[in-house]
């Protein structure tokens, strides 16, 4: 085990130093709020020669994804990132992309899609990107930011996956939050990263090949198509060995699911990203309190970890996921997927469904202790409650004054 | 990439060598077609050609290519920015020594082709 140094380094910072340390061939670039200050730092340090990769700004999210896509396909180790309304201006190229199979990685910093505009966090951004063939590690603090870009390129790069990486961490709360940071000796990373010596896509004078090349007829769609699922299906054995070397390196290890006091927990919340500190202290909480409740954060969304979640949530008395996204018309995306992980146990528990946190939304104490009851509630008569979207009484009335201010009148 | 520059003036002057083979899906007489093999001609085979949409993204097909040159096929409009990764790449591969400079390839956007 090596370790350089430990400093205070905001999400964003630590995102761009995973692709300093992991020694990138190229960042093509364009700014969004709240991710610009990751391309900020590696312009500077471009400029400045302290990183050898090359930095180009390009005239929007759509050619950005592009370039990036372009120069993996040509055989560069690439990084690049983007937000929100950025991540959908380039979304073609997300599908695009994972289909070339070329392993770049990709920071989103989730913010609130329009309308109405915001600029602070949820998922609906990210997860809109979770059926195109990027992989997904969703972190909740800075460090784990840094090591999941670090561990993207270990995994996406491995011959049996060959798919490129999402990493989110949340816009404002974590991007813009400082928090300490151990950095990895470069020649550390050096030695766990490699250099990407691609055998599958690439672009040389001597070894011509054509790639993106169309298909006719669906037998030859398909077949490329369930490579992707298949490939996917490698990578949580891919993540485990990345993980276990990775701890050997640097001493952090990282799962697919990250459980909190989970051991003897009868009743679980499920959460994901940076506000899954919110769920931490309040299982701290209750645990106080002698209350049997644990938190399961997700980390890895794509694979997504079935396996994992039966074997964490499977037997427990009651499960509340909070999804901090809204698929219109269905309600909290995770929720439907992690039913989908159960149906099969025997053991399922009831599985509540709430949404919260959307835009930022703040998770108050008291909606906590709602979603307690309504576990104990579940737990003591097998009854699910229906899905909650949280609100608190304090910010409706908030509400009711900004639209009597615009002149405007709800019925109660 | 300097390379000194050649007069073209008949048909002569071309290489005898073709370096877009016949047989394509691209309709009987295409003149699109024919201006990109005379193109060719000139550009030789240490070529990669980004498309976009367009008549010619069905040249190559899986698992078939006419080009003696690479390709790659990017989407709608944005063929332009996939050349210019292609070309940032290959810059940055080059100075880091991961690429020779022999194997560096002409980045050409073919465009025109009843989409673009």
């Amino acid at each position: 085990m090596s370790e350089a140094a430990t400093t205070m380094l905001t999400g964003n910072a630590a995102a761009a130093w995973g692709a300093r340390l992991a020694d990138v061939d190229y960042v093509p670039a364009f700014p969004i709020t709240p991710q610009t200050e990751i391309i900020e730092t590696l312009a500077r340090w471009s400029a400045a020669g302290e990183m050898a990769g090359r930095f180009v700004s390009m005239d929007s999210e759509h050619s950005m994804l592009t370039a990036a896509g372009a120069a993996a396909a040509t055989g560069a180790r690439v990084f690049t990132a983007t937000s929100s309304q950025g991540l959908l201006y380039g979304f073609e190229l997300l599908y695009t992309v994972a289909g070339w199979r070329v392993p770049l990685v990709l920071v989103n910093v989730s913010r609130g899609l329009a309308s109405p505009i915001t600029l602070e966090p949820d998922h609906n951004d990210v997860l809109a990107a979770r059926d195109c063939g990027f992989l997904q590690i969703h972190a909740e603090t800075c460090q784990e930011v840094l090591d999941s870009v670090l561990m993207a390129y270990k995994i996406a790069e491995d011959p049996r996956v060959l798919l490129p990486v999402i990493v989110n961490l949340d816009g404002f709360s974590l991007s813009f939050t400082r928090e300490p940071v151990t950095l990895p000796e470069p020649s550390s990373v050096s030695g766990y990263l490699g250099t990407y010596n691609p055998r599958h896509a690439f672009i040389r004078g001597k070894r011509p090949m054509a790639q993106g090349v169309s298909v006719l007829g669906g037998s030859v769609y398909s077949y490329f198509r369930y490579q992707m699922q298949l490939a996917a299906e490698n990578a949580p054995k891919v993540h485990e060995e990345a993980a276990a070397e990775f701890e050997r390196l640097f001493g952090r290890r990282y799962g697919l699911v990250d459980d909190y006091r989970l051991d003897d927990a009868e009743l679980v919340l499920v959460m994901s990203n940076s506000f899954a500190t919110k769920g931490r202290a309040a299982v701290n909480r209750w645990r106080a309190r002698g209350l049997r409740v644990g938190l399961l954060r997700l980390r890895v969304l794509r694979p997504f970890p079935r396996d994992a979640i039966r074997l964490a949530l499977a037997g427990r008395k009651a499960v509340a996921v909070i999804d901090q996204n809204l698929s219109v018309g269905f309600g909290g995306i995770t929720v439907g997927e992690i039913a989908h992980a159960l149906y099969d146990d025997p053991h399922r528990p009831p599985l509540l469904s709430y949404v919260g946190g959307l835009g930022g939304k703040e998770i108050s104490e008291g909606e906590f202790e709602q979603i307690l009851d309504d576990l104990q509630f579940a737990a003591s008569t097998g009854v699910t409650p229906p899905p909650r979207l949280l609100y608190t009484e304090a910010e409706a009335g908030q509400m009711r004054t900004l639209l009597t201010i615009a002149g405007k009148e709800i019925d109660r | 990439m300097s390379r000194e520059l050649t007069a073209y003036k008949n048909l002569k002057d071309l290489a005898l060598k073709e370096f877009i083979l016949p047989g394509t899906t691209a309709c009987g007489g295409c003149g699109g077609l024919e201006a990109l093999r005379l193109a060719a001609k000139v550009l030789g085979d240490r070529v990669v050609y980004v498309n976009a949409a367009g008549c010619f993204t069905l040249l190559s097909v899986f698992p078939y290519t006419p080009f003696r040159g690479s390709w790659l096929y990017t989407t709608m409009g944005s063929a332009p920015a996939g050349a210019q990764g292609v070309r940032d790449a290959l810059d940055a591969l080059i100075a880091r020594g991961k690429v020779k400079p022999e194997d560096d390839v002409q980045v050409v956007v073919v465009a025109g082709d009843g989409a673009t």
